[in-house]
């Protein structure tokens, strides 16, 4: 029993406990699971905190920045039993011929331009990427068509990415560190 | 039946543990993990989409009948056709740069991912910046017209399959499926794999 919370998980029990997850969320809160709502605030207390030039009180505390906390809380516990807590400042695929800070600037620049590009994405499809999965499981039309839209245009963009010479894979790595 | 739909502190408790049950099922899933999803974008390992496409198959009979005993209601927010196909593609452009969604960076962040801030950041920036050409998106994307056959639900843009729900979920196993041949993957832990490559 014990194995089972250390191992990793097969396709169909990751799949069948995330969705009983969303429909226990929707049981018990009876509200769209999508946590686009908790960004924003976080948003706006960072640029609070900015602008003021300390960290500003009243850190928004609902259910939706509970629930990003909890992911956090629930990640280390599935990390710790399973002995995948490893530190790391640079990902496991990313190569520069400059060596290390070469390589810390190129995945800092990709992250940042990534993640923006990803939330942006997100925006404009009007939930985060739970929310859509979860709409997609009541039928949601919009969700269905995001979630093709997603995987037509990742294939090709990964797809461009490794033709003009990107990395994003240790299969396709470049030169060695020197 | 009815939904509990909580209010106040059992509410902010309830989300904490579903939180921390969903943060756990990312990483035993692998999906919160940077290369299963470039591994997946490149079809190399199709864990992300196996992962995807089963929890839509059981998901959406599990809701046609938690609904029909009135232990859920549908809850989904307004999605626009057009809002839908370019945020699916900046999303998409997003993840094969970064290789991760929001949640989870958080999760691959507090696994000790610490590159995983750098898209935290990137996630937090873009906030302000879609919220600054709001104005400039309620009168371009979200104001084409969608095509005519259109409808937000699935029901009324199939209005004559009987039973819909489980349509759904048997075109989500043939998904499933279709990865499984074409791609297979989750034999080796991405994490050792990466290690050993």
């Amino acid at each position: 029993m014990l194995n089972f919370f250390k191992g990793k998980w097969s396709a169909l029990i990751s799949g069948f406990s995330i969705s009983m997850l969303f429909i226990l969320t929707l049981y018990v809160l009876n509200t769209p699971v999508g946590m686009s709502d908790a960004y924003l605030k976080i948003s706006d207390y960072c640029r609070d905190s900015i602008n003021m030039r300390r960290v500003a009180e009243n850190f928004p505390f609902d259910w939706q920045t509970a629930f990003l906390v909890g992911i956090a809380i629930g990640a280390v516990l599935a990390s710790l039993a399973g002995g995948t807590w490893r530190l790391r400042i640079i990902p496991e695929d990313v190569k520069s011929k400059s060596g290390t800070m070469g390589a810390f600037g190129v995945s800092a620049i990709q992250s940042v331009a990534g993640g923006f590009l990803v939330m942006t994405g997100l925006q404009f499809a009007g939930d985060s990427f739970i929310g859509q999965w979860a709409a997609a499981m009541q039928l949601s039309t919009g969700a269905w068509i995001f979630i093709f839209s997603f995987i037509i245009w990742g294939v090709v963009f990964s797809g461009v990415s490794r033709a003009s010479g990107g990395k994003t894979s240790p299969q396709k790595k470049g030169k060695p560190d020197k | 039946m009815e939904p509990l739909s909580l209010s106040g502190t059992p509410r902010l408790i309830a989300g904490l543990l579903l939180g921390t049950a969903f943060g756990f099922f990312l990483i035993q899933s692998e999906v919160a993990w940077r290369k299963t999803m470039l591994d997946q974008l490149s079809m190399k390992n199709g864990k992300f989409f196996k992962v995807l496409f089963s929890s839509l198959a059981i998901g959406a009979v599990l809701f046609y009948f938690a609904k029909n005993y009135g232990i859920v209601q549908i809850q989904t927010r307004p999605a626009f056709f057009w809002g839908s196909v370019t945020g699916g593609m900046l999303f998409a452009g997003g993840i094969a740069l970064c290789g991760q969604f929001p949640d989870g960076a958080v999760a691959s962040l507090a696994t000790g991912k610490i590159y995983s801030l750098w898209t935290f950041i990137g996630m937090l920036l873009a906030l302000p910046s879609v919220h600054f050409v709001s104005k400039k998106l309620s009168e371009t994307i979200y104001k084409w017209p969608a095509p005519s056959f259109y409808a937000d639900r699935m029901e009324k843009l199939f209005s004559s399959a009987h039973n819909l729900y489980f349509w759904v979920a048997a075109f989500s196993v043939l998904m499933f499926f279709f990865f499984e041949f074409i791609q297979g993957g989750g034999e080796e832990d991405s994490e050792e794999k990466a290690e050993k490559d």
